[in-house]
């Protein structure tokens, strides 16, 4: 039986189905994976955060470790002032980057966390989750890009085979068929956008959620920053919730509506946690 | 049902070869604090009734974090010390949970927690005589055969004399360790509450357990209580810092005892910050060392 | 002398206050009642009353500890039958 011969709505529910089971199945493909028992924890903040949402929320710990110290004020949203002239010996090289790259006296925030040499920074505290499997390689965001540019491409030319069937029969009631693929384009352009972490590290990270579910009760303005950190990086905002300034400077370093496209996505990582919700 | 063949437990009387160790109660208010400061921390004691119907990604997480850090497990409802014979469903679910995160070892306390189908909610002390010796050594044997290695058994506190006691608590203690061949996860804080609810020394009173036979340690803290009349007990409650006279009586155990020992802080609330429960950790170290420094120094006068 | 219904009658009077306060009223008559030997009488009669009510209050604050919400409630608590 040859698809193409179907009547207008026969073919528009084939379609639909069609779409349904080649997007579930690249989703499959590139979300699951079986296996992995799982080796120690990730204990290091700023690696749980790219695992969480990218590089974007590892510059936003980074942020906060400043606010904390002092060496950075944000006195509006979106706004960010370097407090200190002194740049300490110890900084991480994300922090370091970023007091480095700060207007003064005071500038937006998002650029400076969009900079270069920030995303730069940040992109080396993946490294070695890709050593360890919880991030993809270069290789396997490129294999991503081409399974779902190749179910892309089926989908679309089906869709546009028909299309090309109805001109030749002079049927012109092709805008459901039109809106079908571009609502196809749409989702195989999502499924295709890289995830900052593999199926084994949305398991690391569900697992440090896990173990340190108690969030509301482990940090307070007292509590030491390597905790405060750790809660941050597996949390996000949620994870600032006993000490409310640090969760202030985490909400203003990038406003709502400005968080960029750095999030969980749609592989079930629990929720970026830094989109302005404490839900996570 | 018998533990899956996979379940592999390092028994009790394994602990030669191994120095001094210090860790911390598990508890999720202070998952933080234990993550970053691994490097103090020689290893945790997780709550096993926190975790017996932990699903499989539960149980992933709890493998992950063993493999981070030492795990043992500590055992709260078994009431191994009970005349009635140990629920075998009970030891399967802690079976389970051993064998699947890989712990080093399992603990339980000499205790019972219900009786005639009414939970008490908490640990009680049997009545000690030779019928709950025999009993315990019993469903010491049960557990061994079922979890795939035998507990250390764990003194207990208790406000109340248990009636019809025909044997002093440390000799009860010393029979049970003798006919079951488990080694002692003595509470130090237990030992203390006792001895002073009950009018004995301390320090004479630690001397009567089967020292030999300690393979743990827990420390906790605890309150006075008033009752009626002018009644008044130590309740071992955890939600305290560790008193002087419990590191007195680590001092003297690091002094009577030669075999390597783990020493476990409890705390159940009330938490202080972390960095006051790493020094209280600190402390213990430096009570234990202690003690050994004065047996090392006996030994060389010798 | 230990037995289950020794330990299943001291269950009662840690988590039962109107058992513990009947116990109080007629220690020697509330234990016949629940089929105990003669030496298990004698030995009930011989506690102190006082530390007998600290115990029973212990016990029910540390359950009405557990009664709080937990994140997952553990099947181990729930027996077949709890007191009131």
């Amino acid at each position: 039986m040859n698809v193409l011969d179907l009547a207008g709505p026969e073919f528009l529910a084939f379609y639909i189905i069609f779409l349904i089971v080649v997007a579930t199945a690249v989703w499959a493909a590139v979300s699951l994976s079986f296996g992995g028992a799982g080796g120690s924890l990730i204990a290091d903040p700023y690696r749980v955060a790219w695992l969480r949402g990218g590089a974007i929320e590892v510059a936003r710990l980074a942020v906060v470790s400043l606010a904390s110290r002092q060496l950075v004020t944000l006195p509006r949203p979106g706004v960010i002032a370097p407090a200190a002239a002194r740049m300490p010996a110890d900084l991480n090289p994300v922090e370091r980057a970023i007091l480095v790259n700060c207007q003064r006296p005071e500038g937006k925030a998002r650029p400076v966390l969009r900079n270069s040499a920030v995303r730069a920074a940040c992109r080396a505290v993946a490294d070695p989750l890709v050593a360890m499997g919880l991030a993809p390689t270069a290789n396997a965001k490129l294999a991503r890009a081409a399974l779902c540019a190749g179910a892309g491409f089926l989908v679309l030319a089906t869709g546009a085979a028909k299309l090309d069937v109805a001109a030749a029969r002079g049927h012109s009631n092709v805008r459901f068929l039109i809106l079908l693929m571009i609502a196809a384009a749409i989702v195989f352009l999502v499924l295709a956008i890289p995830r900052p972490r593999t199926p084994e590290g949305r398991r690391m990270l569900a697992d440090m959620r896990r173990l340190l579910q108690n969030r509301r009760a482990a940090v307070g303005p007292q509590s030491p920053m390597g905790e405060t950190l750790l809660m941050a990086g597996v949390f996000g905002a949620a994870g600032l919730a006993g000490a409310e300034e640090l969760q202030r400077v985490y909400y203003q370093a990038l406003p709502a509506g400005s968080s960029g496209s750095s999030c969980g996505g749609s592989d079930g990582g629990g929720g970026c946690g830094g989109c302005g919700g404490s839900g996570c | 049902m018998a533990a899956d063949a996979a379940v592999v437990v390092v028994a009790a009387a394994d602990i030669t070869g191994r120095r001094d160790r210090f860790g911390l109660g598990w508890r999720p208010e202070l998952a933080a604090g234990i993550l970053t400061n691994r490097d103090r921390i020689d290893l945790i004691e997780i709550i096993a009734e926190d975790h017996v119907d932990a699903s499989r990604a539960g149980l992933r997480s709890l493998r992950r974090l063993a493999a981070q850090i030492p795990v043992v497990w500590h055992g709260l409802s078994l009431g191994l010390a009970s005349t009635v014979p140990v629920d075998t469903r009970r030891l399967d679910a802690f079976a389970r949970l051993v064998g699947e995160t890989g712990a080093e070892s399992w603990s339980e306390h000499l205790a019972f927690v219900r009786g005639g189908g009414v939970e008490i909610g908490h640990l009680a002390a049997p009545p000690r005589s030779p019928d709950s010796v025999d009993a315990a050594c019993h469903n010491l044997a049960t557990a061994r055969r079922i979890v795939g290695g035998a507990p250390l058994v764990e003194n207990i506190a208790s406000l109340i004399d248990p009636p019809a006691s025909t044997i002093g608590e440390p000799e009860w203690a010393a029979a049970i360790v003798a006919g079951s061949g488990c080694f002692m996860l003595l509470d130090l804080h237990n030992l203390y509450a006792n001895a002073v609810n009950f009018g004995e020394d301390p320090v004479a009173y630690l001397h009567r357990f089967p020292l030999e036979r300690v393979g743990s340690v827990h420390l906790a803290g605890g309150r006075w209580i008033d009752g009626p009349n002018g009644a008044r007990r130590l309740l071992d409650d955890h939600l305290h810092d560790v008193p002087e006279p419990v590191f007195g009586l680590l001092t003297e155990l690091g002094r009577l005892t030669s075999q390597p020992l783990t020493v476990v802080i409890e705390r159940d609330g009330a938490y202080p910050p972390f960095a006051d429960i790493l020094r209280e950790l600190t402390a213990a170290r430096q009570a234990l060392a202690a003690g050994r420094a004065m047996r090392a120094g006996i030994a060389r006068a010798a | 002398m230990s037995s289950p219904a020794l330990e299943a009658f001291l269950a009662r009077l840690y988590t039962d206050e109107t058992v513990l306060s009947q116990f109080l009223e007629e220690p020697r008559a509330v234990a016949a009642a629940a089929g105990l030997d003669a030496a298990a009488i004698v030995a009930l009669c011989e506690l102190d009353r006082d530390v007998l009510v600290m115990t029973a209050r212990s016990y029910r604050a540390k359950r009405a500890a557990q009664a709080k919400p937990r994140q997952r409630p553990s099947r181990f608590w729930r027996g077949r039958r709890s007191a009131p």
